[in-house]
């Protein structure tokens, strides 16, 4: 299970919040309510009663035809239900009531001669009962009946109405949360996008500082954060643009001297040969290196201008193959436009083709693919090849195929033929060709124009 | 005759390096280790090209090709710093026809150098073509460098000539920046395409303040025509 974003826990929280106090507030309503109307109620059903009792007890003193009299003082209740206790035995008025309905410590109280009353159901209806015994009689009591079906209804009417405002209010809170959650997450939105900008290089980006205290803060020491390491990359790439400034002019003399030295190597004595040899390789291989360390310090420091051309890649393989003194017979690639920096691509072959020179000793074909929207460039060797484990490491720099530390080179060259394949739209993967030995793909974009 | 070079470089050791090297070549070197005086020097100098470094104490690189582009039509080369891309394009912008990077190998200072000779001076090796151009308003003697807008001189810098040829001879067609680059600098598909953008921005402004009625344009993705 996938654990809830903060939304979506803000949302689920204003629906529980919201629900749970909705509903204690709609309980607490119902409940006071009904006990309010049922006291209400039952104090008027006492007057009332007691009118039919005093009416029936007046009654009884004229006359002895109590169930007429039980009748007709019963008709001024609500449901006309009563029933008089006299001389050992029930009188009933009323449909559907028997002295069976009048609960037994109704009857208690009565028989201890106290008025009584009590909340039961009679026929299919609750009703209050309330009995007085009559005075001036001996054991004599009337017990009349008032129906509460009226106030039921109302309350049922009114729990109904207290549950769906319950459930509106959840979600209400639901909708609440997700505003309120939108309103906060805004900010933080803003910030995880310019952060990932940041990530991917671009320093000069910064957050704008929302109104919310907490949260300006937070984007304040982000914003610092961003402004220090920017002031630090410069500080680096100023000193990595001096240092190799500095070393180049002396690197030029050195170049020419050598060239010079080598230009005479036949009129010198043997020993001389071979130092000449070795400086114009050494001081060869100390120009890549520093100029490796250049492009990726500008790769570093984002100061990198790219040149984009559409140009046609069979011709950029040709002409770096004929560089090369490749066999023109082992390339099958298409004539198709493909947008390139021209000395970047013309880099990325040439760290390949070294690649193959010292790993497999040439390489064995170059073929292209249309894939989509890129143009992929084959280029199969028969050597060593890459074990899985290194095909993303050989990309990192100075990391190297493992045991093959005494293989020359500055081992920068994949690490920035990568980044130049990215700065042209492009991508760089190895992996293994068809007879065992490295791939290396080179990704590039297919001119719009020509697609 | 042996081609002459100007050589404006401050590091003296770095000048007196090249300078020996390109002398063992058969070139005639004129150094000078400031802008001020090489172009105060200029005119009674006579070199065929200029090698400049950008970073030049008193007066700076840029400037020194700025002044000098109104003085001379001679190819002017930056020698500056591997790969400074922005003191490339301001050296281009400046009115300089090519760069070079230091260091450089000195087979590919000689090669680049002979290449850029060869086309800007004419040289008997290559057969001229003794018939001149014409397109419209514009008239080319290929063999004397000379072009005139409706019978009157106009002056333009050598590689500038042979791009307004390149682009007449195959009008109505389009020429490629690389076509151009092949033909006019001498550098194989993969050169740099700078060069051409900036040497076509300065002809078409040449030609326009001439108020002619050709234009010279730009066909997006592709290259560069010239049409009546």
């Amino acid at each position: 299970m996938y654990p809830l974003t903060l939304r979506a826990k803000t949302i689920l929280i204003g629906v529980v919040v919201a629900g749970v106090l909705s509903l204690v507030a709609s309980a607490a309503t119902f409940f006071l309510t009904r006990e309010f109307l049922l006291r209400q109620r039952e104090t008027g059903a006492v007057t009332q009663v007691l009118a039919a009792a005093r009416l029936a007890s007046s009654a009884l003193t004229q006359s002895d035809e109590s169930l007429g009299i039980l009748s007709a003082s019963a008709q001024i209740l609500p449901g006309s239900r009563a029933a008089l206790y006299q001389a050992g035995s029930w009188q009933i008025s009323g449909v559907g009531f028997t002295n069976l309905d009048i609960p037994e410590s109704l009857l208690l109280q009565l028989e201890s001669g106290v008025s009584a009353r009590q909340r039961a159901i009679v026929g299919s209806d609750i009703s209050i009962l309330v009995g007085f015994p009559l005075p001036n009689y001996l054991d004599t009591w009337f017990v009349g009946v008032v129906p509460l079906n009226e106030l039921e209804r109302s309350l049922e009417v009114l729990r109904t109405t207290l549950f769906v405002g319950s459930i509106l209010a959840s979600l209400g809170g639901g909708i609440i949360g997700n505003w309120l959650s939108r309103r906060m997450m805004e900010p933080l939105r803003e910030f995880s996008s310019t952060a990932r900008e940041v990530s991917l290089g671009d320093l000069t980006k910064r957050v704008n500082e929302p109104r919310e205290p907490d949260l300006a803060r937070i984007a304040q020491i982000f914003n610092e954060m961003t402004f220090s390491l920017q002031r630090r990359i410069d500080r680096e790439a100023r000193f990595g643009a001096t240092v190799s400034h500095e070393l180049r002019s002396p690197l030029t003399v050195i170049r020419t001297a050598a060239d010079i030295i080598a230009s005479v190597r036949s009129e010198l004595p043997p020993s001389a040969q071979m130092s000449s040899d070795l400086l114009t390789l050494r001081v060869e291989a100390f120009e890549k290196i520093l100029n490796d360390l250049i492009e990726i310090s500008r790769y570093q420091s984002g100061s990198v201008e790219v040149n984009l051309e559409e140009l046609s890649v069979r011709q950029l393989v040709e002409t770096m193959a004929s560089r090369k003194g490749i066999d023109l017979r082992l390339l099958e690639v298409e004539d198709v436009s493909v947008v390139v920096d021209a000395r970047r691509f013309q880099q990325i072959f040439e760290n390949i083709f070294k690649n193959a020179e010292l790993y497999a000793g040439e390489l064995d074909a170059i073929r292209g693919v249309r894939n989509k929207s890129e143009y992929e460039l084959h280029f199969d060797d028969s050597g060593i090849g890459v074990t899985k484990d290194e095909q993303d490491k050989i990309f990192e720099p100075f990391l190297r195929g493992e045991h093959h530390a005494a293989v020359p080179g500055s081992g920068l060259g994949l690490t920035i033929s990568l980044e130049h394949a990215r700065s042209m739209g492009g991508e760089l993967v190895a992996s293994t060709s068809p007879t065992g030995g490295a791939r290396f793909t080179l990704s590039l974009r297919i001119a719009e124009t020509q697609s | 005759m042996e081609p002459r070079v100007l050589f404006i470089e401050d590091d003296s050791d770095i000048r007196q390096v090249i300078s020996t090297a390109l002398e063992a070549e058969g070139f005639v070197v004129e150094q000078f280790s400031d802008g001020e005086t090489a172009l105060s020097n200029f005119s009674k100098l006579k070199v065929d090209i200029a090698l400049i470094d950008l970073r030049l104490p008193g007066i700076s690189g840029l400037e020194v090709i700025r002044r000098m582009r109104p003085m001379t039509t001679i190819p002017l080369v930056i020698l500056t710093a591997f790969g400074d891309s922005h003191d490339v394009v301001a050296g281009l912008e400046a009115g300089a026809d090519d760069f070079l990077n230091k260091p450089i190998a000195t087979k590919e200072l000689y090669a680049r150098l002979r290449a850029i000779l060869r086309r800007a001076m004419n040289s008997s090796s290559e057969p001229v073509e003794a018939e001149d151009l014409n397109f419209g308003q514009i008239a080319l003697h290929l063999n004397r460098r000379e072009v005139l807008i409706n019978g009157s001189l106009i002056r333009l810098t050598n590689t500038e000539f042979l791009i307004l040829a390149e682009l007449i001879r195959a009008s109505p067609n389009v020429v490629t920046r690389h076509d151009l680059l092949d033909r006019v600098w001498g550098y194989d598909y993969l050169g740099d395409s700078r060069l051409v953008d900036m040497q076509i921005y300065r002809l078409r402004q040449k030609l326009e303040e001439h108020g002619l009625k050709e234009k010279l344009l730009t066909v997006r993705g592709v290259g560069f025509k010239i049409v009546q």
